[in-house]
């Protein structure tokens, strides 16, 4: 297991698509940042409306102080760029690249049939792309917080600030390791780029709102269930940036260990029976 | 006995739907052979190469590899090149090499460069694998299925989209580890002129199924010029060519037809002396093969199981 773990490092190293899809996160986050900012500029009259083709509606805001940045807060802004998925889509591009290519090219003949258990291969991919994953969130959620100190201000940024910001980014990247895990198993079973990008997408873009509606429908019925609880994405959406209720925690553990085992087992199953060409 | 077999396979069969891709295929690789593996585009050579490396799994059948049916212990003693080498085109040669070496944990660093040496590429150097040509693709596909120095290497079509000199090297290497390290040699061809200079066991597979199995001893004997003869008596035609002839080197593959191998210039006398004998003869012929008829005949729509 050791050695399939480390070989992968060494080719996460000698790859340019973890580089390619963080920078191209960075430079997502940024965007946002930079139209919110701008916003922000026009509101309160700096510029003028309509400057680069940003056109903002309502009156304009006369004391410096109800700049819409700082209402928000850097925190909350974090937690809007997440789950607006943007994060997750470029995760997710980067595990289809990572997964699917080792089919393309053909290099998963030189892992599987070589003296080790199917099983194992598969653990030491998912553990390895788990690792790299959580690395390219945490830099991505530093990226936010860098930005947000340089843009927004630390006029709010105390101990209380860092605690909400440190249990948020805790919460995330434990989640993010269920979410990894589906888009992997995803990828494994389709082996296919274009498709696994578009249904992990899909998953990320649309599966809240189509949980959303099943909860509708469950309330039309009288039924107490809620599924948007127990989908992952929906719970990383739901995840609050301060007062972290126990129940919302004990619920995020369970969601997270039940897609972790569920996606892991049947990647597994899948590789283990499916021929590789 | 058990172990003097490298490959051994009992009826191994693949359903791809309702497609039988490879039918009940019963083959015997034995230590030190080089089997070369003749099959038309799709009489199911890659598949069955794909379920000795543990890349498919056989619907029905067994196999034992180097006398044991451990088969996942048992293949971290094979290197194998099945179709396309697998290999990542945007890393140099060393580094696709250097992945690999990590992942079979093998400890000695110096084993990419020896091995890049060993199939040509030490110049190679910083290009990285897109950029090759596709010989130097196969040879890297080469050098990755030797870096365990294994005992059993299965290669599916090695040659191809080599150029003559790069046939030779590869033809003179495989020549080489068999005789030196006395690696066995599974290797799969259409190109049937450069596997008779390498094989010494041959496996014909066609629609599925491994029609027949033969050295090339047997191969010689089977493709061997004679005077081929159809006669109602085959005892009394054989009784007339010792006694009458004096001819010895003959057989008699079937309860009509006798082959004699001797005195070919002759051939009208024989007939003569048959027929004055009182032997009906229905057919007298010169025949003989070389090794592409003979296959050539196997492997065509026209061919007849043996």
């Amino acid at each position: 297991m050791y050695n399939l773990i480390h070989a992968e490092f060494y080719k996460w190293k000698k790859s340019k698509s973890f580089f390619v899809c963080l920078l191209s996160a960075i430079g997502m986050i940024l965007f946002v940042y930079f139209m919110l900012k701008m916003v922000s500029e026009v509101q309160t009259g700096k510029i003028e409306n309509g400057t680069s083709g940003i056109v903002v509606s309502g009156e304009l805001l006369e004391e410096e102080n109800e700049d819409i940045l700082k209402q928000i807060g850097i925190l909350e802004l974090i937690s809007e760029i997440i789950s607006s998925g943007t994060g997750s889509i470029f995760s997710a591009i980067f595990i289809c690249i990572w997964i699917v290519s080792e089919y393309s090219h053909g290099a998963i003949k030189n892992t599987a049939g070589k003296g080790y258990l199917r099983e194992k291969v598969f653990l030491a991919k998912y553990l390895s792309t788990t690792m790299i994953i959580l690395l390219m969130n945490l830099i991505m959620f530093i990226v936010m917080l860098f930005i947000g100190f340089v843009i927004i201000g630390t006029e709010d940024v105390n101990k209380i600030f860092f605690q909400n910001f440190f249990s948020y980014v805790a919460l995330q990247l434990l989640f993010n390791i269920a979410f990894g895990g589906i888009v992997m198993t995803i990828c494994e079973c389709i082996r296919n780029m274009a498709a696994s990008i578009g249904i992990s997408i899909f998953l990320i873009s649309f599966s809240p709102i189509i949980m959303s509606g099943v909860d509708i429908l469950f309330q039309a019925l009288h039924l107490k269930l809620k599924v948007s609880d127990y989908w992952i994405i929906s719970v990383m959406n739901q995840c609050p940036t301060e007062g972290f209720a126990m129940e919302f925690i004990i619920r995020g553990i369970v969601v997270t260990v039940m897609w972790t085992v569920l996606s892991l087992v049947l990647g597994m199953i899948h590789f283990k029976k499916a021929d590789i060409k | 006995m058990k172990k003097e077999y490298v490959l051994k396979t009992d009826k191994l069969t693949k359903v791809y739907g309702k497609n039988k891709v490879v039918n009940e295929v019963s083959m015997h690789v034995k230590k030190g052979d080089i089997y070369g593996f003749i099959g038309k585009n799709g009489a199911g050579k890659t598949t069955f190469m794909r379920m000795v490396s543990g890349l498919a799994s056989p619907t029905e059948g067994s196999m034992e590899l180097f006398g044991e049916k451990d088969l996942e212990v048992q293949r971290k003693r094979i290197g194998s090149l099945i179709e396309s080498p697998g290999i990542y085109p945007n890393m140099t040669a060393s580094d696709n090499l250097e992945v690999v070496r990590r992942t079979l944990g093998i400890t000695d660093r110096h084993i990419v460069e020896k091995i890049l040496e060993f199939v040509g590429l030490e110049s190679a150097g910083k290009k990285k694998v897109k950029n090759f040509s596709m010989g130097m693709k196969q040879r890297l596909g080469l050098a990755i299925s030797l870096m365990r120095n294994p005992d059993f290497l299965v290669l599916d079509e090695p040659i191809n989209g080599l150029d003559p000199s790069g046939i030779k090297e590869v033809r003179d290497l495989l020549l080489k580890l068999n005789e030196e390290r006395q690696i066995t040699i599974l290797i799969s061809s259409h190109i049937l002129g450069e596997l008779s200079k390498v094989a010494t066991k041959y496996g014909i597979i066609r629609d599925g199924v491994l029609i027949e199995e033969l050295d090339t001893m047997q191969l010689a004997e089977k493709c061997r010029r004679c005077q081929k003869i159809t006669v109602d008596d085959v005892e009394k035609a054989a009784h007339i060519l010792e006694e009458t002839l004096f001819i010895r080197s003959y057989d008699v593959p079937d309860q009509h037809i006798i082959r004699i191998f001797e005195n070919l210039e002759k051939a009208e006398k024989i007939n003569q002396a048959i027929i004055m004998g009182g032997v009906a003869m229905k057919e007298s012929c010169l025949v003989g093969q070389d090794l592409e008829g003979y296959f050539m005949e196997h492997l065509g729509d026209n061919a007849h199981q043996n």
